[in-house]
């Protein structure tokens, strides 16, 4: 070890601690961080601890630090690549705020997370030390500089000599270290080593004996490194459960949960963050006889879905934001042809190709409103990844029911986020039938819209007398296209109502906390933990502030107006971009808001405010308590 | 799993049935223009269905949007009339999820060879099982007037007033020169009865038929075919017992090519044209070429049997 | 004389499209269980249904109740639409528990042949005249005075072209001075195969009348003889007979002209008639004749008329102009 040369607080080089018993550290949370370059293995590491901790009965929650490059430079802050796992006694909803455990395998990639703020000041730091003799003179500078600046924090570094320790075990040690580091965590964590080495076999089943034994090996050696040099450990007791659980992420459980709707035909286009849910399908879908067409581009997906649909099928398509944009014409088309479509519009940072891995939720209003002329369609934003696979269900049926077009909304945080939830009982019932063969009933036309509802049969191929062409033409009630404007007037007019019947049979949403109070933050899709856990936060320091959550933001949820008048102020919590109140040039008039608030304040005429951040990460609670913190502090200017 | 199997209820087993005339299977009385060269497309197209006696609810028309895109309205079949230049994704949507139905794609030069080209391009790649007519009058005409990618060099438009500035695409050559191309064809509207046999080998082509119909617009590219027509020396037929045999045609034409359709080196190079010759017939055919659709296809499972799949893969992610 | 021991082995060679048809049958049955439990149950609990195939995401967010009166589709059922529907349940069910047994025809000596398959075939399609109830009364289209009768009696006649398809082969046992096929002619259509056991003996080629270039026709001693025939798409009689009667094979796949499809294994001397009410020795002979004259490729023509047929550029055109202007004439309707 050589003689640090900067600040006591990252001197700490692990005293040999055999002997003594180590001290208990008792925690009901605790949030730790596995970072390192792309390609260092950081995220399986990160991927296996939050597994074994999900099956030792822990709340999880698991979210992945994506550069977004590919190939990004080694020992860059730009390039830090790896997980963050938040673990519970209780359920966990969200990411937390910063981590208190964190494994960096460089000093940059740590620099990067403490730049971000994203570390406890008391967080303590397992550090690669090897950099600092590095025969490279610059590396060396690099370290100096590093961690001069981070000796500004009251970090408790704890330097490890990763790289040589795996050497005596394999001959490449940046292909072991996350093992070692697996080991290290585990024992800190006091995980149960029989789930690790099985979670092991699981994870490497695929490869080799050799690799697994290799694997288990490197385990083996941080074990025993911590057990000789921690005079510590974390317990977060779990909660006992005997309800079977499954875990996955966002993507996984939307696949999955398409195929419980029974869908079975699903086109698409590769988009980040999106396409992973064909990766899964790619792999799962056919053994149920579910085809991935991968389409030539994202407006051919959309039409090879719509095709399908019209053919009987309820179809399905995933895309993000640049996909969605493309799919625009499409979308209007199923909506003017009353062709049921499902449209998973997985949101990242926009506009534009913005920022492809990270989270934003910035799509609603293009979801909404993204066609020209009035296409009105049903908008769902699941807001945990349980929500994501049932959803699926949910809107599979509407869909077929009210043949419409309905768009699930999930983001990058649901999609590459993992949780556990309870093991779905599947139903037959929730699946698609078969397309209606029947001869169609006499003297009945293919948009015979009920002149209450607007509901109307569907007609499908194959069946004998129900003969239609389907157009995108303004058409009347055969069909039959019409430049009559009382025509296109009722068209219209029955599109439209579909949406006013489905908000008839909606009900209101749940307020969590009082019913009445001084403020209620609103939010939508995937901020629910974190909003609901800042609220909690906010309440037990007698803030007198209320949350609701909404899942449907087309047609909206009954009586939003009522809820809303019983709290002085209402504040939407949103990642997408508002304007600062107090940014130069921003007033009350010109101030753009963020998208859900601007949709509440048309839709009930109340003054809703909002507060947004939108730094391409799943929001903290922590920052959500200061925004509505401010809104208490802030007086009454506005 | 369960396997082809049917039951006495589905709908094309008690169907009631009879033999379908033409007018069976005409809808709408048409709105093209008199002297437009779709309405020729169209009684092909219906003697077509007539003479298969093809189940009119077992037949889906898509088009795109132009002139020619009308064409499912005028047919008592199924049909989807959608967006300009994506007949094809639809089509291909509809053929792969329902292999029991007879899909047909009809497109304008706009729609297939501009807006829509990168579906064209693929579609003929996926090979999906479908008839693709290309009703190429060399120009927009629903729209009034606009140069089309096919719209010969010179020639004035609207929106090129000045006469068109690029040689124009050839739809021969370019669907020639695709992977998995498997059928090739071209024909004219002042032809019923080529055009009628053209369209009958392409239904019964197993595979992706691309037929191009040489289509007249009486209002604005009337004097484009009109060496064709009024002096058959401007024509040359493609003939071969493996061809497209119609004895009108052969009769009517002088000039014949001996072409053998398996011929792909031979079919590219009379696609090239160059003698400023229109060429008829058959350029080039291979069933043997793979078909998305059956790549693609599966066994259907009932509603239990996907539970017990779907339940082995939530095991995998069970905790 | 043997019997029931080669309409066993018969039922065993074409047990492909028997049980194909078996399966659609059985299909059916589960169907219009499924129709009539979901009409029962229409009445009782729609909601409980809508609200499974909601999924759990609904819960708490639809108001289900509501959701399942605005999709009450399916129009309230009669109760003479109900009893209908039993009652084809009941017919069904009781085509498909006679198993193999709904394919097999015994004609009585003395009888009509052709009358008695006409009602064996009439009895089976009331399968398919139940299955076309069932849409019509699913479509409002159901009127009692047009298609009551289909209940009872389905005659071939009225059998669509998918029905045609798959229609199950018939096995007849039949008395071999009984088989006078020539009248069945009318029901080789679609797939529809009809075999023959004749029993004692009979005449030389009671089938020959029947080969036509589409339909497979076999004059066997065996069942086992039978695989190419149950194979075919197509239509097919055959006949399992003494070894005193001739036995060929007529394949409509094997060949483009009748010498071709048509193999004659054993051709028994004129002498092979039969004394038979009815049928006089020479009808016989002349069967025999026809069938020699079918299986028999004419001589090669010779050279100079071969010379004359490919007469050189001229006489081709010619020739094409000649169908060409009868193609003008439109005389192919006349």
């Amino acid at each position: 070890m050589s003689t640090p040369s900067v600040t006591p607080s990252e001197s700490q080089s692990a005293p040999p601690a055999s002997g003594a018993k180590p001290e208990i550290l008792r925690r009901s949370e605790h949030t730790v961080e596995i970072v390192s370059d792309s390609g260092e293995g950081a995220q399986k590491c990160g991927q296996i601890f939050g597994a074994v901790s999900a099956k030792m009965g822990n709340g999880v929650w698991t979210v992945e630090i994506i550069p977004a490059e590919i190939q990004p430079p080694a020992r860059s802050p730009a390039g830090a690549s790896g997980n963050r796992i938040r673990i519970g006694t209780h359920t966990v909803t969200n990411w937390g705020d910063r981590a208190n455990v964190v494994v960096a395998f460089n000093e940059q990639v740590l620099l990067a997370r403490h730049r971000l703020e994203a570390l406890a000041e008391d967080a303590i730091i397992f550090l690669e030390d090897m950099w600092e003799k590095h025969e490279d003179e610059q590396v060396r500078a690099e370290w100096q500089a590093a961690l001069q600046e981070l000796s500004r924090a009251r970090y408790r570094i704890i330097r490890v000599p990763m790289e040589e320790i795996c050497l005596t075990v394999v001959d490449e040690a940046r292909k072991g270290k996350n093992m070692f580091v697996l080991g290290l965590l585990c024992t800190v964590f006091q995980r149960d080593m029989a789930r690790v080495k099985a979670q092991i076999e699981h994870q490497f089943r695929t490869k080799s004996n050799e690799v697994r034994e290799r694997n288990i090996a490197l385990v083996e050696l941080g074990v025993r490194w911590a057990e000789e040099h921690l005079p510590f450990r974390i317990e977060v007791p779990p909660t006992e459960s005997d309800r079977p659980m499954v875990v996955m992420n966002g993507n996984e459980a939307v696949g999955m949960g398409a195929m419980a709707a029974g869908m079975d035909f699903m086109a698409m286009y590769p988009i980040t963050p999106a396409t992973s849910v064909s990766h899964y399908l790619a792999e799962a879908f056919h053994k149920m006889g579910g085809v991935v067409h991968q389409a030539e581009d994202e407006i051919a997906a959309a039409g090879c879905a719509i095709g399908a649909s019209f053919a009987g099928k309820v179809a399905f398509t995933v895309t993000s934001g640049p996909g969605l944009a493309l799919k625009t014409e499409f979308i209007g088309l199923a909506t003017m042809t009353e062709t049921p479509l499902v449209v998973v519009d997985v949101q990242r940072g926009g506009p534009s190709t913005g920022l492809p891995t990270k989270v934003e939720q910035a799509d609603l209003l293009a979801a909404l409103f993204g066609q020209p002329g009035d296409a009105p369609k049903v908008i769902i934003a699941p807001a945990t990844i349980e929500e994501c696979f049932h959803s699926m269900i949910t809107a599979r049926r509407i869909a077929e029911a009210f043949r419409c077009v309905v768009m699930v909304l999930t983001d990058a945080n649901l999609a590459t986020g993992v949780q556990p939830f309870p093991r779905p009982k599947l139903d037959p019932r929730w699946q698609v039938r078969q397309p209606d063969q029947r001869p169609v009933p006499k003297d009945t036309r293919p948009y015979e819209w009920d002149a209450r509802s607007g509901l109307s049969r569907r007609f499908i191929p194959g069946q004998p007398e129900g003969m239609f062409v389907a157009t995108g033409l303004s058409h009347d009630e055969a069909s039959r296209v019409s430049y009559v404007a009382a025509t296109n007037a009722l068209g219209l007019k029955m599109r439209s109502r579909k949406m006013a019947v489905l908000s008839e049979t909606l009900r209101p949403p749940e307020v969590r906390g009082d019913a009445t109070g001084d403020l209620l933050v609103v939010g939508w899709g995937s901020t629910k933990g974190a909003i609901e856990e800042a609220v909690d936060r906010a309440r037990a320091k007698g803030l007198k502030v209320s949350s609701t959550h909404l899942t449907f933001l087309a047609p909206m949820q009954p009586g939003l107006k009522e809820i809303f008048g019983r709290f002085r102020k209402v504040m939407t919590v949103e990642i997408n971009h508002s304007d600062e109140p107090n940014d130069p040039f921003i007033t009350k008039e010109n101030r753009r808001l963020g998208q859900l608030c601007w949709l509440l304040r048309a839709h009930t005429l109340v003054d809703v405010d909002c507060w947004s951040r939108c730094y391409g990460e799943p929001l903290r609670p922590d920052h959500i308590l200061g925004g509505i913190e401010r809104m208490f502090t802030k007086g009454e200017k506005r | 799993m369960s396997g082809p199997e049917y039951s006495l209820l589905d709908g094309d087993v008690c169907a009631d049935e009879r033999h379908l005339a033409i007018e069976d299977y005409s809808s709408a009385v048409p709105r093209w223009c008199p002297g437009c060269g779709d309405h020729s497309a169209l009684g092909a197209m219906q003697r077509l269905l007539e003479s298969e006696q093809l189940k009119r609810e077992k037949t889906v028309f898509c088009s795109g949007i132009g002139c020619s895109s009308r064409f499912p309205h005028y047919l008592k079949t199924y049909g989807f009339h959608g967006l300009h230049g994506r007949a094809l994704p639809v089509a291909t949507g509809i053929k792969m999820t329902r292999p029991d139905l007879h899909v047909f794609a009809i497109m304008g030069d706009g729609d297939c060879c501009s807006i829509g080209l990168a579906h064209w391009l693929h579609a003929v790649r996926y090979n999906v099982d479908m008839v693709a007519m290309l009703l190429d009058n060399n120009i927009y005409g629903l729209t009034k007037n606009q140069t089309s990618p096919t719209t010969p060099q010179g020639h004035k438009s609207n929106t090129q007033q000045q006469g068109s500035f690029l040689p124009p695409l050839n739809p021969l050559t370019a669907t020639l020169g695709i992977t998995n191309c498997s059928f090739v064809a071209q024909t004219a509207d002042w032809v019923p009865a080529h055009l009628f046999q053209t369209l009958k080998a392409a239904f019964h082509h197993q595979g992706f038929a691309f037929v191009r119909v040489l289509q007249r617009c009486p209002v604005f590219t009337a004097g484009i075919y009109q060496d064709a027509v009024r002096h058959p020396d401007n024509v040359e037929l493609l003939t071969h017992p493996a061809g497209i045999c119609d004895p009108d045609a052969e009769g009517l034409y002088k000039n014949h090519i001996s072409h053998d359709p398996a011929d792909l080196h031979e079919a590219r190079r009379l696609a090239e044209g160059g003698n400023g010759k229109f060429r008829l017939g058959l350029f080039f055919r291979d069933a043997s070429r793979p078909r998305y659709n059956e790549t693609r296809a599966l066994p259907k499972y009932t509603a239990e049997e996907k539970i017990e799949i779907l339940n082995a893969e939530l095991d995998r992610y069970a905790v | 004389m043997q019997s029931d021991d080669r309409v066993s082995r018969t039922l065993k060679e074409l047990a492909g499209p028997i049980s194909s048809f078996r399966s659609a049958l059985a299909s059916a049955v589960e169907d219009v269980r499924g129709i009539l439990s979901t009409w029962r149950s229409a009445q009782s609990d729609s909601g409980e249904q809508r609200r499974a195939e909601l999924g759990c995401f609904a819960a708490g967010r639809i108001d289900v109740e509501r959701f399942a009166t605005l999709l009450a589709v399916e129009e309230a059922v009669d109760a003479a639409t109900v009893a209908r529907l039993e009652g084809i349940f009941d017919l069904l069910s009781d085509l498909a528990d006679q198993k193999d047994g709904v394919v097999r025809v015994k004609v009585e000596p003395g009888a009509v042949l052709r009358d008695a398959v006409a009602a064996a075939l009439g009895r089976i399609g009331r399968a398919f005249g139940a299955a076309r109830v069932v849409g019509l009364s699913r479509s409002h289209r159901y009127e009692d005075s047009l298609h009551q009768r289909f209940l009872r009696e389905y005659p071939y006649a009225l059998w669509s072209s998918s029905e045609r398809q798959i229609a199950p082969p018939l096995v007849v046992e039949v008395a071999g001075q009984d088989l006078r096929a020539e009248g069945l002619a009318e029901f080789l259509d679609g797939r529809q195969k009809i075999v023959l056991v004749a029993q004692g003996k009979c005449p030389p080629a009671p089938l020959a009348r029947l080969v036509s270039p589409g339909v497979f026709v076999v004059q066997a001693a065996e069942p086992v003889a039978l695989a190419a025939f149950a194979a075919y798409q197509g239509p097919g009689i055959a006949a399992l007979v003494p070894e005193s009667a001739a036995l060929f094979t007529h394949d409509p796949q094997a060949g483009a002209r009748s010498w071709d499809r048509l193999k004659v294994a054993r051709l028994p001397q004129e002498d092979a008639v039969i004394r038979l009410e009815g049928l006089s020795a020479s009808w016989q002979r002349e069967c025999l004749r026809q069938l020699q004259e079918i299986a028999t490729a004419p001589p090669a023509p010779a050279p100079a008329a071969a010379g004359a047929a490919s007469n050189g550029p001229a006489g081709a055109q010619v020739e094409r102009l000649a169908a060409w202007l009868l193609k003008r004439a439109d005389l192919q309707g006349l």
